[in-house]
């Protein structure tokens, strides 16, 4: 088990933001007729998504908004982060990353240190550790962690999956606290890399024809859109990651009891309530944010935590374990203590930034 | 209903085929509508059913109509002859 400790540092606050354009079975039925929409939306439990590709919106600008809030409603002075992570595969540009437009956006000081990280599902807990540790090696005051991911763009039109991957930002502010202390278990599993996977448009394959070809699964996809293995990630979440999840558990010496939550990646409800049976979880404990907003990718545990805030404001603070799992494969477990009055709800946005995108004649 | 009209229900209503169609065909990856998003609702709605969670080995070994009957047979469901 890799197992990483860090202490002295504590999450601020959270805050996600999620596109204003929503679509639901009205809209889905357009493109699948209507009994395979119900067979998604029954066993996903998935009856809308946000998308920002309408609005011409990024994770960027998703990630922009949702930071920009939270660093207004906390009163942050921006000179005082000194680290800015940014988790997403969908980067506004191949070079550089996201993170030096954000800093630019969210006017941080040449101070901060700035750098993109790529991961999906596992990014929340991937990048919670990654400021973390950064933060314990340096002076910094704060350190902003981004996890954002616009995923539908990247899915076939005739794929089922495009029912059921929603758009969403997440802003996760970090501080001090010297009597914090987190315990992470980060795994991964590389041998099962194809499982989720967009294999054209990387250096290995750069510029693939756009032929649509039909797959296993009997759709038809480019070399540019999603392909997964949907039985392979049911039998990776329901069985490695529960297994992660009871061994740290076992290795923190906690168990349900200790946790006011359980915050999970947000796949589908088929997949959260197979792990909430087999960890015998009760349903009150375990806050959804897919039925309104879908699968958020590396942003869906904060989401999680923000839709079912309002059920743990009783508590000035909250337990939580959280665990991310999905493309890689990658998974991890965390567990922290939040203040709920920190934790804000999901916010709609239009925003975009319409002068990310570049003429290159006047370069 | 007995336990092998509510399981061909199921299958009837979750595949959304005719009910004269003859169920011993049926195969997962081949028949209409059991694709990956299909197998995933026909597990629910099998779950749901009969009051059941298959171990993630049963639902993937599921692929035909008999395979079925004896996973759930596994599960203790009874089936007449």
């Amino acid at each position: 088990m890799a197992l990483f400790r860090t202490s002295g540092v504590e999450i601020k606050g959270i805050l996600c933001a999620v596109p204003e354009h929503r679509e639901d079975r009205t809209d889905h039925e357009k493109r699948f007729d209507k009994e395979a929409v119900d067979r998604v939306l029954a066993s996903t439990e998935i009856n809308a998504i946000h998308l920002g590709q309408y609005a011409g919106q990024t994770a960027g600008d998703l990630g922009f908004t949702a930071a920009d809030t939270l660093l207004n409603k906390l009163d942050i002075d921006r000179s005082k982060i000194g680290i800015l992570v940014f988790v997403s595969y969908a980067t506004d540009y191949r070079k550089p990353g996201t993170s030096s437009v954000l800093q630019k956006r969210l006017g941080l000081s040449v101070d901060c240190m700035v750098t993109d990280v790529g991961q999906a599902c596992a990014g929340f807990v991937y990048g919670q550790q990654i400021v973390e540790s950064l933060m314990m090696t340096s002076d910094s005051k704060y350190g902003l962690l981004i996890v954002a991911d616009t995923g539908n763009r990247m899915v076939s039109r005739t794929d089922h999956t495009s029912l059921m991957l929603g758009d969403a930002g997440a802003a996760i502010l970090f501080g001090r606290n010297e009597m914090a202390e987190h315990e992470t278990v980060l795994q991964a599993d590389g041998f099962r890399f194809k499982t989720i996977i967009v294999p054209g448009g990387g250096f290995r394959d750069l510029l693939p024809d756009e032929e649509s070809v039909e797959c296993s699964d009997g759709v038809m996809r480019t070399k540019y859109e999603l392909f997964m293995d949907g039985l392979g990630v049911l039998s990776f979440s329901t069985n490695d990651v529960v297994d992660s999840i009871r061994a740290y558990m076992t290795h923190t010496h906690t168990d349900i009891e200790d946790y006011d939550v359980f915050a999970f990646h947000q796949a589908n409800m088929f997949i959260i309530k197979r792990m909430m049976k087999k960890l015998k979880l009760p349903a009150e404990k375990v806050p959804i944010s897919l039925h309104e907003y879908g699968n958020t990718s590396c942003a869906s545990i904060p989401m999680a935590l923000c839709a079912g805030i309002d059920n743990y404001r009783n508590k000035s603070e909250i337990k939580v374990l959280a665990s991310g799992f999905g493309i890689g494969l990658a998974w991890g477990v965390t567990s922290f203590s939040l203040n709920t009055a920190n934790i804000y709800p999901i916010i709609e946005t239009g925003d975009c930034y319409p002068e990310g995108v570049l003429n290159l004649h006047e370069m | 209903m007995s336990n092998l009209a509510k399981y061909k229900k199921t299958l009837y209503d979750v595949l959304a085929i005719p009910e004269e169609t003859d169920c011993s065909s049926l195969e997962r990856g081949v028949s209409q509508n059991w694709d990956s998003v299909g197998h995933i609702a026909l597990i629910s709605a099998l779950e749901e059913a009969f009051d059941v969670m298959f171990e993630i080995e049963d639902l993937l070994s599921f692929k035909t109509f008999d395979q079925g009957i004896e996973i759930l047979k596994k599960y203790g469901i009874m089936f007449e002859d």
